[in-house]
């Protein structure tokens, strides 16, 4: 793996005969997107996906409205005669084994599950598009970011659950862990067993009285039972507007903040870290 | 005419009044215990003997708060739903004289889901909660109109279920569409909530909207009593017998309409359950359709809540649907009927 960035680097390195930085760059993920809003330069990407553009959950939405939008199919694609195509290891599946089979460049993007995958992601994509410094300086502001937390930190161990519809939280294996311990917060899910996604019942999160509850945003407007879910009114009586009497406190956190692993998740961190202070004066 | 039609109810009530009457203390006794039983499953343990009843009144422990929030509700909704669902199964088999009708097979829950769905998903509950519920009587109403007049009540078996089918494929057709059009993405998956049924994390809102609604739908129900005794024994029978036919129809539609939309629209459709009840309640009450209807009210809620502890007791992450277990009950049972009445069928 090392080696390949390795020669990524050296055959990318500025001044080499050609310029191998691809042109024609279409993204079939909505994390792709993020990064390539990120990292590319905007005249080198040719399409995103239609997801980009919901604010719910893309942080670079206004940018992405700039762009071509496709819907996952190899029709569209084709049309655009990507020289890279970023997909996720599970979207647009079919489009992509296509894709591939017509020998078009592909590259699959895992799910980061910790800062240091999410990182060593970001490192790989700047260095296809060659933009391997402007990777580097995004990094750095956002350990300089999430240091600044850390420094407020006091030993004080707080339980904090992430809410999703239809009662899915995110699990020790995810990112979502790492940010929430960055801020000060226990994962609930370490002790829930949940492992990178998964169900947890509603009375099992009532019981278990975290001290921080993040809801999903995603969709708060639009209607379905799997959200509704989230407007329970046992999630409100424990982690009611009425704070004076309860140390627990419920948040909302954009989810476009970190439904995607990018230096974007100092954001969250800041804010999580925000709530902490709030809980923990308020005791 | 009349005196013979009155001497034969008057001897058939002597002969099952004595047996109704036990029945009917079984099936409170047993739905009594049911409900408390109901009150104590889930994936939190609650002790029933250690807690001191605390989670009755304190309102700040979290036992209290599942307690009150989540398993009280719950256990009410089963209790009203399973009583709308058993009662109108009985009501429609009687005023139709037809074994196999039931609010799922007819296609009168499906029906429902497609108003509830059109309601909740638009937005117009999230404004009006009461749009719900109305959404789900609209579409049961629509749904009982059109299968009376297309198969009224002299019309064969075949003829009904087979109306029956159309509605509720049609329905179904219509669900996902509408479904399929909302732009939330969670939307499309929660079509099975809707065809199957479930009482998972319902809350006192629910409560609030559909029970009143469900109640009243009941209590007409109930207030048929005689006039299906009467139908039953012929139209003219009835007729001479005093019973205004047309009130009795409008009566029963009104009634199934209110109680079975209202029961859909915060629970799914779940099936069955209106037509397994009645069948194994009527040899207990002398096979009169009238006296069948309270019995089934409390037979459907019996069954209900018993299937809604075992979906609880066997389901190891997300809940199975309620609507699963009662049509893997039902359907066989349906079949059963269906080859029972063949003769009549053919």
């Amino acid at each position: 793996m090392r080696d390949l960035i390795l020669c990524l680097v050296i055959a990318l390195l500025p001044g080499a005969a050609f310029s191998a930085k691809p042109q024609r760059i279409v993204s079939l993920n909505l994390c792709a997107d993020q990064l390539l809003l990120q990292l590319a330069e905007p005249k080198a990407i040719a399409s995103l996906t239609h997801l980009a553009a919901d604010p719910e959950l893309s942080y670079l939405a206004e940018e992405a409205t700039n762009y071509p939008l496709n819907y996952g199919s190899a029709e569209e694609i084709l049309q655009l005669d990507p020289d890279l195509i970023l997909a996720g290891s599970f979207t647009a599946r079919p489009a992509v084994a296509y894709l591939e089979k017509k020998g078009y460049r592909v590259v699959k993007l895992a799910i980061p599950k910790s800062m240091k995958s999410m990182r060593r992601q970001f490192l790989k994509v700047a260095d296809l598009l060659g933009e391997r410094e402007k990777a580097e300086q995004q990094l750095k502001e956002m350990e300089r970011r999430i240091e600044q937390v850390k420094a407020v930190e006091d030993s004080e161990r707080l339980v904090a659950a992430v809410y999703y519809a239809n009662g899915f939280t995110a699990g020790k294996e995810s990112i979502i862990t790492e940010v929430l311990n960055s801020a000060g917060f226990e994962n609930l899910s370490e002790q829930s067993g949940v492992d990178s996604f998964g169900f947890y019942p509603l009375e099992k999160l009532i019981e278990a009285e975290p001290d921080l509850l993040i809801l999903g945003s995603y969709n708060k407007q639009r209607h379905s039972l799997a959200q509704k879910l989230l407007d329970h009114p046992a999630l409100k009586r424990v982690w009611g507007g009425d704070r004076e009497q309860r140390k627990q406190v419920r948040v909302i956190i954009p989810d476009n903040l970190w439904i995607c692993a990018t230096p974007v998740i100092a954001e969250a961190v800041e804010i999580l870290a925000e709530q902490r202070e709030k809980i923990v004066s308020n005791r | 005419m009349l005196a013979t039609g009155n001497q034969r109810l008057i001897e058939r009530d002597r002969e099952s009044d004595k047996c109704e009457r036990k029945l009917l203390i079984l099936l409170s006794v047993a739905l009594f215990l049911l409900f408390f039983s109901s009150l104590f499953v889930g994936p939190v343990s609650i002790d029933l003997f250690s807690s001191e009843w605390s989670f009755l009144s304190e309102s700040t422990s979290v036992t209290a708060v599942i307690f009150q929030e989540i398993r009280l509700p719950r256990a009410i909704l089963a209790l009203f739903i399973g009583a709308t669902l058993g009662v109108s199964g009985a009501a429609l088999q009687g005023l139709l004289r037809n074994p196999l009708a039931e609010p799922g097979v007819i296609g009168v829950s499906g029906s429902a889901s497609l108003g509830a769905v059109i309601a909740f998903y638009s937005g117009a509950a999230a404004i009006f909660p009461l749009a719900l519920p109305i959404g789900g009587i609209s579409g049961a109403m629509l749904a009982v109109i059109f299968l009376y007049l297309l198969a009224g009540r002299e019309s064969s078996i075949l003829t009904l279920i087979l109306a029956g089918i159309a509605v509720t494929s049609l329905s179904g057709a219509l669900t996902a569409l509408a479904l399929n059009l909302s732009p939330n993405p969670y939307a499309a998956t929660e079509i099975f909530f809707w065809l199957m049924g479930s009482l998972a994390d319902r809350s006192f809102e629910h409560v609030y909207i559909a029970v009143p609604l469900m109640v009243f739908g009941i209590a007409s129900l109930l207030g048929c009593q005689r006039g299906l005794d009467a139908l039953a024994l012929g139209e003219d029978t009835a007729r001479s017998l005093g019973i205004n036919l047309n009130h009795l129809t409008l009566r029963i539609i009104v009634g199934v309409a209110l109680s079975v939309g209202a029961a859909v629209s915060v629970a799914g459709g779940i099936g069955f359950v209106g037509l397994v009840v009645p069948h194994l309640l009527r040899p207990f009450v002398g096979y009169q359709p009238g006296k069948l209807l309270l019995v089934s009210a409390l037979g459907g809620a019996l069954l209900l809540l018993l299937a809604d502890i075992v979906v609880r007791l066997i389901s190891t992450g997300q809940e199975l649907k309620l609507g699963v277990l009662t049509s893997l009950i039902g359907a066989p049972f349906f079949l059963y009927l269906v080859l029972k009445t063949r003769r009549q069928l053919l």
